[in-house]
């Protein structure tokens, strides 16, 4: 499912316009970028968390050429399933 | 410990930022769940526009996967986008980088790597997948060789022996009381710097802060140039802690003046990490190599649109020039030649002067440009501006006389091709044409 089936979908569940639904997802986005930069997690009730991860600089060897390289730290975002969401998934498959 | 955010509080900012209820927020937050949920059930990926993509998991163990979208991604990494990879020396090893640090404290355990022994051959035997391809996705295959605890516990603290601890925000610059205190002559003493802070070691050395890294966020890595008098200068990488432990030092060993040049070592010298420049020399590049577009960009707009005369047309005007002297000065060898100035028997003396074959008048060309048009020209050439028309005639290219663009290479067309017996019939041809083309051009 793309960004805009996505998009329509939810439209179509609140009974919004596409537009409105599009502001909405853009605002979640927008939070979501803020508690990036500040690493704070966000967490969605029987759904899962947001979580920003800080790796520090790491040494990495290319095995082909041997080469070392040192990598800049880094902060990945992690999803996190909630532990319901895991049982339907689980469940499901 | 970071401040999670909540339903509640995702709620209101989300409810803040458009202006909806919070009811309706709260609806959307649930539809956005149930659809992505659905459709994971339905063993379907879901790509959610500025958040990231959910896929179905491998296993049971990993439910889902999520890959952050990359504007999501390259907002978290901002603070290192300076950074990049760095080529490690061969002589370079992990516990040169890792020497000098304090040690950190403790992660939580859910966070840290799994730790492993140091193995002989750490290209062979280390391995761990690693994390996510936006960041580090030039490498095909690596080996990620991971700083564990116990690489950080067993860091010899002896090398720095009274090296204090680094407190747990570096970015509050005071002055370190004690250090002060005990020996007043000493500079300032910190344990935060800033980028090209100076201190004076006294026995010729100076300790720049050049680069500044943060390698946690309890710990603050400095990259210091330091300048002797006879060495060039090399990047060593210290903490605040360490430089000051440098500089207290050396200030409390006055030394005789002969040896004062002498560069002072410190007993417990920090290892060099390494030689490098993060940054520095490829921004500086980068802003030279900037510039050089801006001006080539800039001087070919200004050469287009005729604000700027390339020296070769001026040679052009000093030909035309030329050629119209010698076309209004058709008369003068009959003025040189002339019976009241010369004498006759000098006249018959002198050989006479083999006339010429006439050589194909060269052609004239000038450039249009948004200060120079044909009528310009004309009246450059010709010394009347209505004879333009004959420099349009003469070059079939250019179509609407009012629309030649600058920089338009015309031809000039001797006065000969097109003058008439008297100035007065050459007036009129030229008015003629100028009819012509007002017809057709509406000029």
């Amino acid at each position: 499912m793309d960004a805009k089936s996505f998009n329509t979908k939810v439209a179509r569940s609140l009974d919004i316009s596409a537009r409105q639904a599009a502001e909405l997802i853009d605002a979640f986005a927008g939070v979501l970028r803020e508690s990036a930069r500040t690493l704070d997690p966000v967490a969605l009730p029987s759904f899962g968390s947001f979580t920003p991860v800080k790796r520090d600089e790491t040494v990495v060897t290319d095995r082909v050429t041997g080469q070392r390289l040192l990598l800049p730290p880094q902060i990945t975002i992690e999803f996190n399933a909630a532990s319901m969401l895991r049982k339907k998934i689980n469940r499901h498959a | 410990m970071h401040e999670p955010i909540n339903l509640p509080k995702l709620i209101d900012r989300l409810a803040a930022e458009t202006g909806l209820p919070a009811d309706e927020v709260r609806r959307f937050v649930a539809a956005m769940c149930e659809t992505v949920e659905e459709a994971l059930l339905a063993g379907e990926s879901v790509t959610v526009k500025g958040v990231g993509e959910f896929a179905p998991g491998p296993d049971t163990s990993h439910p889902v996967v999520f890959v952050p979208d990359s504007t999501l991604a390259a907002v978290a990494n901002e603070p290192f986008a300076a950074f990049t990879a760095i080529e490690l020396p061969d002589g370079i090893t992990e516990d040169d980088l890792n020497g000098d640090e304090p040690a950190q404290p403790q992660e939580p355990a859910e966070e840290l790597p799994p730790p492993y022994t140091q193995p002989e051959e750490p290209v062979e035997e280390a391995s761990e997948v690693l994390p996510p391809p936006y960041i580090a996705p030039e490498e095909p295959e690596v080996e990620v060789e991971e700083e564990t605890e116990e690489e950080v516990e067993e860091e010899p603290a002896a090398e720095i022996p009274d090296e204090p601890e680094v407190e747990e925000e570096p970015e509050e610059c005071k002055p370190i009381p004690e250090a002060a205190e005990t020996s007043p002559d000493i500079p300032e003493l910190r344990d935060c710097y800033e980028i090209d802070d100076q201190l004076d070691m006294g026995d010729g050395r100076r300790l720049i802060v050049k680069q500044i890294i943060q390698r946690s966020a309890t710990h603050k890595e400095y990259g210091v140039d330091v300048i002797t008098p006879e060495s060039d200068q090399k990047v060593i990488f210290l903490t605040a802690s360490q430089i000051n432990a440098m500089v207290a030092e050396s200030w409390k060993m006055p030394q005789p003046p002969a040896q004062r040049r002498k560069p002072q070592v410190p007993p417990q010298e920090p290892k060099v990490v390494y030689v490098s420049q993060r940054g520095g020399h490829g921004l500086w590049l980068c802003l030279g190599l900037l510039a050089g577009i801006a001006l080539g960009l800039a001087g070919g707009y200004m050469l287009g649109a005729g604000l700027i005369q390339l020296p070769s047309r001026t040679v052009e005007c000093s030909i035309a020039d030329t050629v119209r002297t010698e076309i209004v000065a058709v008369p003068a060898p009959v003025a040189v030649a002339a019976p009241d100035t010369v004498k006759p028997d000098t006249v018959a003396s002198q050989p006479a002067p083999e006339p010429k074959a006439a050589p194909a008048p060269e052609p004239v060309y000038d450039t249009v440009s948004s200060t120079r048009y044909l009528t310009t020209m004309a009246r450059d050439h010709y010394g009347k501006k209505s004879y333009w028309v004959f420099i349009y005639q003469a070059n079939p290219q250019l179509r609407n006389p009012n629309a030649i663009s600058p920089g338009t290479r015309v031809e000039i067309p001797p006065r000969s091709s097109f003058a008439e017996a008297t100035d007065s019939a050459t007036d009129a041809k030229a008015q003629r044409l100028l009819n012509e083309l007002s017809k057709r051009y509406k000029l």
